[in-house]
């Protein structure tokens, strides 16, 4: 195959999105389904190499680099927008089509950019399409996310950006490779990649946002803004030692808020940031092993996470509601998406024969390998953590536990499709996870399925359960109440509004002062004194005179003979004689010193 | 018994198999004290009762707030 025919996956979305922007109805939906369904198969039949190399205002650029690192990604992303695109067939309007193409496309851009310049334009295409998938739900709340999750993403965009052109000035090149923390400009990229990775303080965006979207729309938001920049790190940033210590926090203090929280899909989105946490640290170890292990748990996380969103978001569509404490019982009204529910629980807690068990197993092998005893325990009890919210707690708050006497249908036949889809895809990693091993970045062996380790995961999370069981019989749990928890985003939500009240008094009391004092009283003042100027200017030196003198004041009778004088003009022919001659003097010393 | 509480029995007693089958498997220990006789077992229960517990009685009075908070 020549180079020629090598089209940049990204643009098989893009141009995907324009087209169906042109039909309508069936065919909509059929070419919504085709683009992502062609580009895959461009790509399985792509070669391996960089093309697309052109110049552009002095810079070379490389717009597609397909190597294994970028294809597994590129896989994954066509599938989990095929099975997005199939979820969302509920939309009849053109723009979801469009605007979750390009997103989905962007993603493809990001990873297949061979250069910094590329890899910029896709970054903020994926911003503004994300933007555009948030505010489509069209409620309050929804577009006011979509307003902070556009400003906070700019202003990482920004970030990066700055890091480019510092690392270009640098070294003059803008290829996009391994990068060292020390070189000029990669600590902003590192923060820029950081910020759509969803690091600790920089999180809030997405679990602001992800749960206000539509229901289709949050299954393409958790796949690809987050996955993209786990793949940016590991192509630039593996070995960082900084990101072991990041990724372990990130997998671990969600899980609290994941425990707290009481709307379902806030709960996936914490869960997300978790699970984004374990291939964090996986890169920071930055081993082939390592990278194998962080792409993979991507590959199977999009999977199950959009699982998770998918059945959640099937809830929400059929009852409106997805709060647990409005929900309940529904295993009874809707069987299949309780069924794929639990498989996607059991493939996030990481159970035997399902995906997440291959994918978490190689990531904790190789913490352990490294000898990161605290890292490993932490994510071990993560790991407990995530099997109490997304194993037990999800499904058990939504389909089972209290019933809330919501008798909904059973989610459309296209739902359930997408979900069963999804679903097998979940236990097929599980179950033959040599699938992966096939497409992962670096060729290894891996040999998870041993009757200890099994054990070792089955217990942890037994007695887990055990624990739930515990808890729920001392009345400990559920304890989910309707709330807003305050997160970091409380300083730009409620700080915005400090900021906002601050400025309001410190300019417009600035503006009012001024008023007051130069369009009010100045003027007055002004034209007080101009009425009689002479009078006043001899007042004042009365005055200053008086007071030197030690008076209070001086006398009324003064004042008005002053002033009288100087309105009509009276002054004695000597005094005018005197100013000319002091005039004339002042003339002469000027003259003689000059 | 109601079909509920043998549901129980049966996982209480899948979960004392497991912990017998460490006698047999043995798990190939990394760091030595997680080579202990059930201390998966062991952190399973402990992490999740506890992560339950900081989050309830630790988080929530820190940062629970009404739903109409950031409405106001």
């Amino acid at each position: 195959m020549t180079a020629s025919i090598i089209f940049p996956p990204a643009l098989v979305m893009v141009f995907g999105a324009l087209l169906v922007t042109l039909l309508r109805g069936r065919a909509l939906k059929a070419a919504a389904v085709a683009v992502p369904l062609v580009g895959l198969l461009l790509l399985w039949l792509a070669p391996t190499g960089s093309f697309g190399h052109f110049s552009f205002i002095g810079l070379d650029l490389v717009v597609t680099r397909i190597d294994p690192l970028s294809r597994i990604f590129g896989y994954v992303f066509y599938l989990v927008a095929l099975l997005g695109i199939l979820f969302s067939f509920h939309h009849s309007e053109r723009s979801h089509y469009a605007v979750a193409l390009l997103y989905a496309g962007a993603a493809q851009g990001v990873v297949f950019a061979g250069d910094l310049f590329t890899l910029f334009l896709f970054w903020e295409t994926l911003t503004i399409a994300a933007t555009f998938l948030i505010v489509a739900r069209g409620t309050p709340q929804a577009r006011a996310a979509a307003v902070r999750y556009l400003l906070v993403h700019v202003a990482g965009g920004l970030c990066l950006l700055t890091g480019i052109i510092v690392h270009y000035s640098a070294t003059g090149s803008l290829a996009f490779s391994a990068m060292d923390l020390a070189a000029p400009g990669a600590l902003l990229i590192f923060l820029g990649f950081g910020l759509n990775c969803a690091w600790p303080l920089l999180h809030t965006w997405l679990v602001d946002a992800y749960p206000e979207a539509s229901v289709a729309s949050t299954v393409f938001l958790s796949a690809f803004t987050t996955k993209s920049a786990v793949y940016v790190l590991a192509r630039a940033f593996a070995g960082t030692e900084q990101l072991i210590w990041i990724g372990t926090a990130m997998a671990a203090f969600p899980v609290f808020y994941a425990l707290l929280e009481n709307d379902l899909r806030r709960v996936l989105s914490y869960s997300l940031i978790s699970q984004v946490g374990y291939m964090v640290v996986a890169i920071g170890i930055g081993t082939d092993r390592a990278i194998n292990g962080a792409v993979c748990h991507a590959y199977a996380h999009i999977l199950y996470k959009s699982l998770l969103f998918m059945a959640m978001g099937a809830v929400l569509y059929r009852t409106g509601k997805s709060k647990a404490s409005d929900l309940g019982g529904l295993y009874r009204s809707m069987p299949w998406t309780a069924v794929c529910c639990l498989i996607g629980s059991a493939a996030i807690s990481a159970f035997p024969l399902f995906s997440g068990f291959v994918t978490k197993s190689m990531i904790m092998d190789e913490v352990a390998h490294d000898h990161l005893q605290w890292v490993w325990l932490v994510l071990t009890a993560a790991s407990a953590g995530t099997f109490f919210y997304a194993g037990i707690k999800v499904p058990y708050r939504a389909f089972f536990g209290r019933d809330a006497g919501l008798r909904p249908q059973e989610a459309p036949p296209h739902m359930l499709l997408a979900m069963a889809a999804t679903a097998f895809m979940c236990v097929f990693l599980g179950v033959y996870p040599q699938f992966l091993y096939g497409i992962m970045p670096y060729p290894e062996t891996y040999d998870l399925y041993t009757a200890p380790h099994v054990l070792s995961k089955l217990q942890l999370l037994g007695f887990t359960g055990l624990g739930f069981l515990l808890l729920r019989r001392w009345g400990l749990y559920p304890f989910e109440k309707p709330s807003v928890n305050l997160d970091v985003d409380w300083f730009y939500r409620r700080g915005a509004r400090l900021a906002y009240g601050l400025t309001e008094w410190l300019f417009n009391g600035l503006n009012a002062w001024g008023e007051r004092n130069f369009a009010n009283r100045l003027p007055t003042l002004l034209a007080k004194f101009f009425m009689e100027p002479g009078g006043h200017f001899q007042l004042g030196g009365a005055r200053l005179i008086a007071r030197l003198n030690g008076a209070e004041a001086i006398q009324a009778e003064v004042e008005n003979s002053i002033l009288q004088r100087s309105r009509l003009g009276t002054y004695p022919v000597g005094v005018g004689v005197l100013l000319a001659v002091l005039f004339l003097s002042l003339m002469s010393l000027l003259f003689f010193v000059g | 018994m109601s079909r509920k509480t043998l549901l129980q029995w049966v996982f209480y007693l899948l979960l004392a198999i497991l912990l017998g089958l460490e006698l047999i498997f043995h798990p190939h220990p990394y760091f030595g004290w997680d080579g202990w006789f059930g201390f998966n077992a062991a952190l399973g229960l402990v992490a999740g009762i506890l992560l339950v517990l900081v989050a309830r009685f630790l988080l929530r009075p820190l940062v629970k707030r009404d739903e109409e908070y950031y409405d106001r």
